[in-house]
């Protein structure tokens, strides 16, 4: 199974998951992107730009 | 004053966009990415930008236009009280002050009878922070991953994006802090321990993605307080106010915290922050926390009104039924594209399998302005008097921006 590379937790992946894809981490909500699919490769996914405050 | 603006009039009304948008990005700090687009005037839950193009409004100010945009009575005691009295600090007493307060203790839980008045959901958190150190002699702050609480230093500390924290140090910044993931019961009970002063929660995850707590996690996290002896402080700046369906969200969950931080929607626009808290804190050292605005009589005058408008308009029933078409609209859309549907009342959102940010313009070009919660989710948190008409229209434009 894959490994955040921000917090280190475990991310599950389904099965259908294509390139590109965008999943978090379960825990630490880092965005990652599918890089690979065989075997399953994770990035982190470039940030949006826009944000908002408090 | 600069020369170049004592050259330049300001702006019609109608001034086109690229008029104003020049004039801002002349002097704007450059913090914020802007759209290019003017907003200009709002009615209810439709925004005009300056070159007369309608939308309907799922921004909301970012939560701060609950009431919705334009509403009469909030307008009328904003100019009533500038006529009478605007500013009037805490050295005084003051009659709207006084009323504020009044009519905070019917909508609060009874615990919590004691409120410190400030300028925004940033500020309320700060001061809690303080508040929960100065009572306890501790000084560890304890917040979830994905947590968004401002980005002052204080409430920086309890945020937790990386992107925030990182250029001012991180965690080195802000010794003592520790992230607990969200709604993971079993990292409570390490996280939260006999040096801990508060632990710090949003019911729903704001900006975190839309993600509602579980009961289960709201339950153990004020068990685990109370048994550390710990204060909770329940962030409901973004979800208080009606927004989830109950005045506050603390109704829904069943909770009641040692502090509740409050703001956006509180005045009916008008910038104001508070913290609700309980006899819990003791007595707080004389002169420890102020602030020069914080409880001045116009945005008093602001938030009666619109605390009064609210329960009028009984927003919290049109904010759970409007909630529950608009996540039920949004789960009847057949996408591959879309992962999963999410929120509690009218705080909801579209988490999509890849960025959120051409469904954010394909919306935008459709009539419908809605933002962001992380890279993938589409959030939507429109004001509270929302028809039902309008939501079907952000279900249908929503559908035509994943077809």
């Amino acid at each position: 199974m894959p490994k955040c590379p921000e917090c280190d937790a475990d991310v599950t992946v389904g099965g259908d998951a294509v390139k590109g894809e965008i999943v978090a981490c379960p825990d630490c909500g880092a965005e990652l992107e599918v890089t690979e699919t065989s075997p399953l490769a994770l990035a982190l996914a470039p940030e949006e730009e826009e944000d908002w405050g408090e | 004053m600069r020369p170049s603006d004592a050259e330049a009039p300001a702006p019609p009304r109608s001034a086109a966009t690229s008029d104003i948008v020049a004039r801002e990005d002349t002097h704007t700090s450059g913090l914020y990415q802007k759209r290019r687009l003017a907003i200009v005037r709002g009615e209810g839950a439709r925004l005009w930008d300056a070159e007369g193009n309608e939308y309907i409004d799922c921004v909301g100010g970012q939560g701060s236009a609950n009431l919705g945009h334009g509403n009469a009575a909030v307008a009328e005691a904003i100019a009533a009280q500038a006529r009478t009295l605007a500013s009037c600090t805490e050295l005084f007493y003051n009659d709207r002050r006084a009323e504020l307060y009044s009519v905070l203790s019917r909508i609060l839980p009874p615990d919590l009878d004691r409120v410190f008045l400030c300028n925004s959901g940033a500020e309320a958190v700060e001061a809690a922070f303080k508040f929960a150190r100065m009572a306890t002699k501790r000084t560890r702050i304890v917040a979830t991953m994905r947590g968004f609480h401002g980005k002052t230093m204080g409430a920086l500390a309890a945020t937790w994006g990386p992107e925030y924290r990182d250029a001012l140090g991180g965690d080195a910044l802000f010794p003592g802090t520790a992230h607990v993931p969200f709604n993971k019961v079993e990292a409570l009970e390490a996280a939260i321990t006999p040096d801990t002063a508060a632990f710090v929660l949003e019911l729903v995850q704001g900006e975190g993605g839309v993600r509602p707590a579980t009961e289960e996690f709201a339950r153990e996290a004020a068990r685990v307080c109370k048994a550390r002896g710990a204060l909770l402080i329940v962030d409901e700046v973004q979800t208080g106010f009606c927004r989830t369906g109950a005045m506050f969200a603390i109704e829904r969950y069943g909770i009641v915290p040692d502090a509740l931080c409050l703001a956006k929607s509180i005045a009916g626009g008008v910038p104001m922050g508070a913290v609700a808290f309980s006899r819990a804190f003791g007595d707080l050292p004389k002169r420890s926390h102020s602030t020069t605005f914080g409880g001045n009589p116009l945005a008093c005058a602001a938030s009666v009104a619109a605390i009064g408008e609210m329960r009028r308009l009984d927003l919290a029933r049109n904010a759970r039924a409007r909630g529950d078409q608009l996540l039920g609209g949004l789960r009847g859309i057949e996408s591959p594209r879309v992962r999963e549907v999410r929120g509690l009342g009218l705080l909801c959102g579209i988490e999509l399998k890849e960025s959120a940010g051409p469904t954010i313009k394909g919306l935008q070009d459709r009539g419908v302005l809605a933002l962001g919660a992380g890279p993938t989710v589409v959030r939507y948190l429109p004001p509270l008097v929302i028809t039902a008409e309008q939501v079907d229209r952000v279900v249908a434009a929503t559908a035509a921006a994943l077809a």
